[in-house]
């Protein structure tokens, strides 16, 4: 976690061990992140992620991606820019913090199994209390 | 509130046209957006950049199609491939992005030559009154292994 320009940027992963299946975990974001901003995906093999993955996100029971939403429409290459990368969710309430990821594998011919992993970062603003 | 809704529609065989419905949740007020995402590719293992299929939409008992689309499959992110050689020749003999696998990034040649921007929906303003967007596909491939899935993504505000 890094707490920076009043901006909370954590990092929860997801291994993906076993081909065609639905893998799932829950996270808590950190105590003083207030609202959530945007998310992240990436992994260390891109590639399978592209091919293979879809996945459903959930914030205290808010859906902010559907079952099936696929992953390659939430990845960012290279070639965007840095600060382009995060996808905007708005500004939401992180209530109790929590973050519900449902992610499935699905077989591609382009894409091997492989063991995997999928990391998802979240944004969360860190709001002071004015005096 | 905005919430997204996915249709999909499996298609197994060559020139084969799929009539479909998508039922929007009750509280739907109206669609603001479209995107449409396929994953096949040919007989020669070769992601395809052409047509493959097309899409029209319509809302159920109004004669208006309000969304056509010739559908075309995802690249891969281009920044996978190599920036020395990021053209070649397919076996169609069409240009152009390096196919072959050079997972990951050269780093240390050529240039970036690609500017990246945010994947959007198409931006659209549909009012369903019944709730019941109907129409159809067409499957416009003729070297098709095995099957492909066709994704129909509507961002509707409820």
């Amino acid at each position: 976690m890094s707490y920076k320009h009043n901006l909370i940027k954590e990092r929860f992963d997801l291994t993906i061990s076993a081909e065609d299946q639905t893998f799932k975990d829950s996270f808590e974001l950190d105590k003083n992140a207030k609202r959530l901003i945007g998310i992240a995906l990436t992994s260390d093999r891109d590639d399978l992620m592209f091919y293979r993955g879809s996945q459903k996100i959930l914030l205290n029971d808010i859906e902010l991606f559907p079952e099936g939403f696929e992953s390659k429409l939430l990845l960012s290459g290279l070639n965007v820019a840095p600060d382009c990368r995060m996808i905007t969710v708005g500004e939401l309430e992180t209530g109790n913090g929590k973050v519900d990821i449902s992610y499935t594998d699905k077989p591609h011919d382009l894409a091997r199994f492989v063991p995997y992993r999928v990391t998802i970062y979240t944004f969360c603003i860190v709001e002071f209390e004015e005096k | 509130m905005k919430k997204t809704i996915i249709h999909q529609i499996e298609i197994g065989e060559r020139n084969l046209k799929s009539l479909i419905q998508i039922k929007l949740p009750r509280n739907t007020k109206k669609v603001t957006g479209i995107k449409v995402t396929a994953n096949a590719y040919d007989t020669n293992m070769i992601i395809l950049t052409e047509e493959i299929g097309w899409l029209w939409l319509k809302v159920a008992e109004k004669r208006d199609v309000f969304f056509a689309e010739i559908v075309k499959t995802n690249l891969t992110q281009n920044d996978w491939y190599s920036y020395d050689l990021p053209f070649v020749k397919d076996t169609h003999g069409k240009i152009g992005l390096k196919t072959n696998t050079t997972y990951p990034i050269s780093f240390g040649q050529g240039r970036a030559w690609i500017d990246g921007t945010k994947d959007e929906f198409f931006s659209i303003e549909v009012l369903p009154e019944n709730l019941i967007i109907e129409g159809y596909y067409t499957n416009t491939l003729t070297s098709l292994r095995g099957g492909y899935t066709v994704n129909i993504y509507l961002a509707i505000e409820v």
